[in-house]
């Protein structure tokens, strides 16, 4: 891990709905932290300065993940709100309470 | 002599607390007591079922059945009763005039704008090159399309000084902008902002808070305020204040004022002489007033009034409780506490709040004596064993707490219940004194529940008994006194960045979006301004004297007396007046619990042996 990543990675694979990462891009910039969106076959998943990473998988899945707990997403968005997924890993990183059962 | 079991019960106001003794010969062991909540206001034959209860635990726990028992002692109710009310005396009315002061968690941009508001839907087509604008964006907006729109205008001449969105956008459309203006966004009731008014928007820098429109003479700067306007505009600006970002928006015809209700007055009647005071004077000055009246006979409200409104209120209330009628109920004691009740603010537009001063009663209420003997006979065929009413509350309370290692006559006790202070003495010759005043452990949780508008009593009460912390990360919190607790297991997504309640190793996340400090700050000094103020009254009252500092010991009990901070807190106080203060540890092992109970059936004991 190089100290220079400080973003969020987005792994995506690509039969993800492209609206569907657009508004996990809009959540984690409204909420200030800087992102990167990678390809999920081509990279493997890996952590940054961060700490949080977020893995879309062809279910439309969204996972957030925390370095110190790599076995299991912390946090999992099913009902396709990419825009609270965002903010939440966004929060995350803030340590920031987040967004639960709004809306 | 055969052995005996017998039982002691103390049914207080909001725990009922039994101890059971096995008594042979001279001998008396204790085997074990229990506490359970009390059903019914205390003193009537609703408690039955709570004894009951109790009763059956406590003989549970040592293998026995209530039939085992051959006596059971209950206590001789106090006739007092109290009740609490709460009211606002100060009100902010915004009318005819709009005003958004919230904090979302991300505000884009920063500084003040100023312009007519305008609606997304009509800027295109109808904003001209003369005018300033601060548009209203409402949800249906995609914030790229809204950021296009914004940069193609601004290129052709139009100024836009700042913009109030509906969703949580703001930083999406500030980081588009070609020309960088404050937005103001999470704006839910966005339809209701007016449009072709001037306004003035305001966004601080992170970390900061506004500083012009929460200033009389800001605002008096921004829209050209004569004096008299800037005096009646002054309001808004108040309820701005600490506020990250803020919408103000002028309409001619405004109305803005801040009127004080009537909070009336309330007479106090004392055996030396009455006393009218007014309710708005503060919670320092009516409690002035009730020292110099002598002994309070009543209190009186205002009709037509809030102070009216609440001791009437207070009246009913204890009239239904006691059965007696409104006319024969009169307050023996009353507490006044000055707190901050946040109330929404009329004329605003995203719901804001405003601290508004009020004051919380308390009030304590003489009733007929208690049919205790009602009580008695109900529970003597309810459980089966003879029962029989025991002494004098205070009484047993005294010869409870003088099992407490390092304890001796004459002794002052101080219980602090859930609805009353007690305070009670005995000299070198046995004559006891006591006081029973208003306000206790219940309105210190009225106090919470309403200055952290809860709206949720249990968790009040929770606040009020656990300590805090703030959950940091996957695995650290940091606690009240700034040290940091880990956990093994992560802690769960609903607690992640909130500030929780610690309950042992349960965590309960706080519903509130206060920080630690605050809450932390609230919780002390609700305790403070009941406790604190009314272990002072009770002790100048309960002293022949009536200077505490002619008392050495103080020893406390009660429910409250368990509390992790109280005690702590009267400590620091009466180590001023140079007296020794510290909570009870009936026989050695109870803590402050159970100090009548145990004198219930101590007092038997000591019958017994002074017969043989």
């Amino acid at each position: 891990m190089k100290q220079s990543e400080v973003y969020v990675p987005i792994y995506v694979s690509d039969t993800v709905n492209q609206l569907l990462i657009k508004e996990i891009c809009a959540g984690l910039e409204e909420e200030g932290v800087p992102y990167v969106c990678k390809h999920l076959a081509e990279e493997t998943i890996r952590f940054t300065s961060l700490r949080v990473t977020i893995v879309v998988k062809r279910t439309n899945e969204i996972a957030i993940f925390h370095e110190k707990l790599p076995d299991r997403a912390y946090l999992i968005e099913k009902d396709l709100n990419g825009r609270k997924a965002g903010q939440n890993a966004a929060r995350m990183v803030k340590g920031q309470p987040l967004v639960i059962e709004e809306e | 002599m055969a052995e005996q079991l017998i039982a002691g019960i103390d049914i207080g106001n909001s725990s009922t607390e039994v101890a059971i003794v096995e008594v042979r010969g001279n001998e008396a062991v204790f085997l074990t007591e229990h506490l359970v909540p009390t059903t019914g206001i205390k003193g009537t034959v609703m408690n039955c079922k709570g004894v009951a209860e109790c009763l059956q635990r406590a003989m549970e726990k040592i293998d026995k059945k209530i039939e085992d028992l051959s006596i059971v002692r209950i206590n001789d109710a106090v006739p007092v009763i109290g009740d609490l009310a709460m009211d606002v005396i100060s009100e902010t009315v915004i009318t005819e005039s709009s005003m958004i002061g919230h904090n979302p968690d991300t505000p884009g941009g920063e500084g003040i704008g100023i312009g007519q508001t305008i609606l997304m839907e009509q800027l295109v087509e109808h904003a001209t090159e003369q005018q300033a604008y601060i548009v209203v964006v409402s949800k249906q907006f995609d914030y790229e399309w809204v950021a296009y729109q914004f940069n193609k205008l601004v290129e052709k001449g139009i100024q836009i000084t700042g913009v109030i969105v509906q969703k949580d956008d703001g930083v999406l459309i500030h980081n588009r902008l070609q020309v960088k203006v404050p937005i103001v966004d999470e704006v839910t009731m966005i339809e209701k902002v007016p449009i072709g008014k001037k306004a003035a928007i305001e966004v601080a820098a992170p970390g900061h808070v506004i500083r012009m429109l929460s200033n009389p003479y800001g605002l008096s700067t921004v829209f050209d305020l004569t004096p008299y306007e800037t005096k009646q505009v002054a309001p808004v600006a108040k309820s701005l204040v600490g506020n990250r970002s803020a919408v103000v928006i002028r309409t001619p015809e405004g109305q803005i004022k801040e009127r004080k209700i009537e909070s009336g007055s309330v007479l106090m009647i004392g055996d030396r002489s009455s006393i009218k005071v007014n309710i708005t004077d503060g919670a320092d000055e009516v409690m002035g007033t009730y020292k110099r009246i002598g002994v309070l006979q009543d209190v009186m409200g205002e009709q037509g009034t809030n102070a009216g409104a609440m001791l009437n209120g207070l009246r009913h209330n204890l009239s239904e409780i006691t059965n007696q009628r409104i006319e024969e109920i009169s307050i023996t004691d009353l507490l006044a506490v000055d707190t901050k009740i946040p109330t929404s603010i009329r004329g605003a537009l995203a719901g804001e709040i405003t601290m508004e001063s009020g004051v919380a009663l308390a009030s304590m209420v003489k009733t007929k004596k208690t049919s205790i003997q009602t009580v008695a006979a109900k529970l003597e065929a309810l459980v089966g064993a003879s029962v029989e009413v025991g002494g004098v509350e205070a009484e047993m309370a005294i010869m409870g707490a003088l099992t407490t290692p390092g304890t001796e006559c004459p002794i002052v006790i101080l219980d602090m219940g859930g609805g009353s202070t007690d305070a009670a003495t005995t000299d070198e010759k046995g004559v006891t004194r006591t006081v029973h005043l208003a306000g206790a452990g219940d309105m210190v949780t009225m106090l919470i529940n309403t200055e952290l508008s809860l709206h949720d009593l249990e968790l009040a009460e929770k606040i009020k008994m656990y300590p805090l912390g703030k959950v940091q990360s996957l695995y650290h919190m940091q606690l009240e006194d700034g040290t940091y607790l880990f956990s093994e297991e992560p802690f769960s997504p609903d607690a992640f960045g909130k500030v929780v309640l610690r309950e042992g190793h349960e965590i309960t996340p706080l519903p509130v979006r206060h920080s630690m400090e605050e809450i932390r700050a609230i919780r002390r000094e609700a305790k403070r301004k009941i406790f604190v103020t009314n272990a002072i009254r009770a002790l100048e009252q309960v002293i022949p004297t009536r200077n505490i500092r002619h008392i050495s010991f103080v020893v406390m009990l009660g429910g409250s007396a368990l509390d992790f901070e109280i005690p702590e807190m009267i400590n620091d106080e009466l180590s001023k007046y140079g007296i020794v203060s510290g909570f009870a540890n009936i026989r050695g092992t109870e803590g402050p619990r159970n100090a009548v109970a145990t004198g219930l059936v101590l007092s038997t004991l000591n019958g017994c042996v002074s017969e043989r």
